[in-house]
């Protein structure tokens, strides 16, 4: 494995608390996983090749088995009840699928921080401004909650600036769906593992605005290492996001960025096809050597 | 389990819990998924509050659950709060390890005195849910755990033992910012 520096670690290693309830919750976790019969990873081997190789000579119960997304994908039907079952912890909304449908192809930057960021009222306010300035058109999910004391803090004068090339979601949207609309030409995302995998499926290239936690690491490895990200600086201010939005969108940098992301995806579904993908394989192999053996066994 | 004197046709069963928060149950619903679509009669278990939420997102039937792939609940130990208000995470987390392995096991035994479904045969658990792990040695089933993050995270949470045992962590001073720069 390549070195990290620790600003890329999760950024609970920068405690100065030695009784840091995260880093007991982490030793508590990390402690106890040798003790699984396997270890499912939403990842897949040519992304994380050299890590997995180290992190198997610690853990060798462990197996690559994503995105769990193109499995999915492949093996459920569509239209199945199965694959409508959800569980969305907010109200999910779907007008914005028919906005998109009005908009030229990428034309359009998707804005979402997650279920747990919280931003402070000036960080709202200067991505807002950004996006405003940027003159592109978005789609921004604005979950309540996310902004540490008022949520209606978006000013008149941005959203009448905005209101014929801005949509706002007050809630949550069905994120798969809308990455993979062919309007969306860009992610301003907080770096989760989530989106992050849902981001390079779609063959959507990222802004990279991490929160907390693994998010650091995450912008880490798309800006640097993968290919398929911009960075926007910790402190957030209107004129470099609206210099890293055109430039993702329409500039030469972004244009790499697709490029790189949809050879990524491509990987992806390779790695997940049978019959000798290794996310497949693994996927199997679990299956059939680790979660059935019992009840075979015990008849 | 041995009481049922299951038979080699019998489906196997996954209990599927996810840690309660939004980016680790979309995981492992689509993992669920996965494991339905490959014959596994499967149960997934959401804590008492994410449950109420969901029928408030959802609608009231939306965990109805079909016959081979049931919702069932446990407290995750918290007090009652209205859907509205947001659960504190170091508290959740606290609460989790001290108090979900009880309602957990209790839960699987209540599943296995049935006769409608097939026992408990394994359980794909988070792995910030870890208590899980207990439960499966003391059922002597196979647990799987579901890493939500990138393999680089895990790594790095391997390694935090090592920096505290080489005394980098906790970083010493105040200006933790100049530090990591």
């Amino acid at each position: 494995m390549k070195k990290i520096k620790l600003k890329d670690f999760p950024d609970f290693v920068t405690t100065t608390n030695p009784q840091d309830p995260m880093i007991s919750f982490i030793l508590h976790v990390t402690g106890r996983i040798k003790r699984a019969s396997a270890i499912f990873i939403n990842t897949f081997e040519k992304l994380e090749h050299n890590v997995l190789l180290s992190l198997r000579s610690l853990l060798p119960q462990i197996y690559s088995v994503g995105p769990f997304q193109i499995l999915e994908n492949r093996e459920i039907d569509k239209n199945s009840e199965i694959r409508k079952l959800g569980l969305n912890l907010w109200e999910e909304e779907t007008e914005s699928l028919d906005w998109l449908d009005t908009k030229a192809e990428k034309a359009v930057i998707y804005v979402n921080f997650g279920s747990l960021t919280v931003l402070t009222s000036e960080q709202i306010l200067e991505f807002a401004w950004g996006l405003a300035r940027s003159g592109k058109e978005f789609l921004w999910v604005v979950r309540s909650g996310m902004v540490d004391g008022d949520d209606s803090i978006l000013p008149a004068e941005f959203l009448s600036e905005t209101k014929n090339r801005g949509m706002l979601i007050k809630g949550w949207c069905s994120q798969e769906k809308v990455l993979s609309h062919p309007a969306i030409g860009g992610f301003l995302t907080h770096c989760g593992w989530n989106s992050t995998l849902e981001s390079l499926y779609a063959g959507v290239p990222m802004i990279c605005w991490p929160f907390f936690a693994d998010q650091l690491t995450n912008r880490k490895f798309c800006c640097e290492d993968w290919g398929i990200g911009m960075e926007i600086g910790e402190e957030v201010k209107r004129e470099r996001v609206e210099t890293v939005v055109k430039e993702l969108m329409d500039g030469e940098k972004g244009k790499r960025l697709r490029e790189k992301v949809v050879e990524w995806r491509r990987l992806a579904e390779e790695a997940s096809a049978p019959p000798l993908g290794s996310s497949y394989v693994n996927f199997e192999t679990v299956v059939n050597k680790v979660l059935t053996c019992h009840t075979i066994r015990s008849t | 389990m041995e009481q049922h004197g299951g038979s080699s046709s019998q489906k196997p069963h996954a209990m599927c819990i996810p840690y309660p928060a939004q980016g680790h149950i979309n995981p492992m619903l689509k993992l669920a998924k996965l494991l339905h679509a490959r014959g596994f009669h499967v149960t997934f278990v959401n804590t008492d509050y994410n449950h109420r939420r969901i029928l408030q997102s959802r609608g009231p039937h939306a965990l109805n659950g079909l016959p081979s792939f049931r919702f069932e609940t446990i407290p995750d130990g918290l007090p009652w709060t209205d859907v509205d208000a947001k659960q504190d995470m170091l508290k959740l987390i606290d609460s989790t390890i001290n108090n979900c392995l009880a309602p957990f096991k209790d839960l699987i035994l209540r599943l296995n005195s049935g006769s409608d479904i097939p026992p408990v045969s394994c359980i794909i658990s988070d792995a910030s849910m870890s208590f899980t792990i207990d439960a499966a040695e003391e059922l002597k089933i196979p647990v799987v755990l579901l890493w939500t993050n990138s393999a680089t995270a895990l790594i790095l949470y391997l390694h935090y033992q090592k920096l505290i045992e080489k005394e980098i962590i906790p970083l010493k001073g105040t200006n933790r910012l100049k530090i990591i720069n």
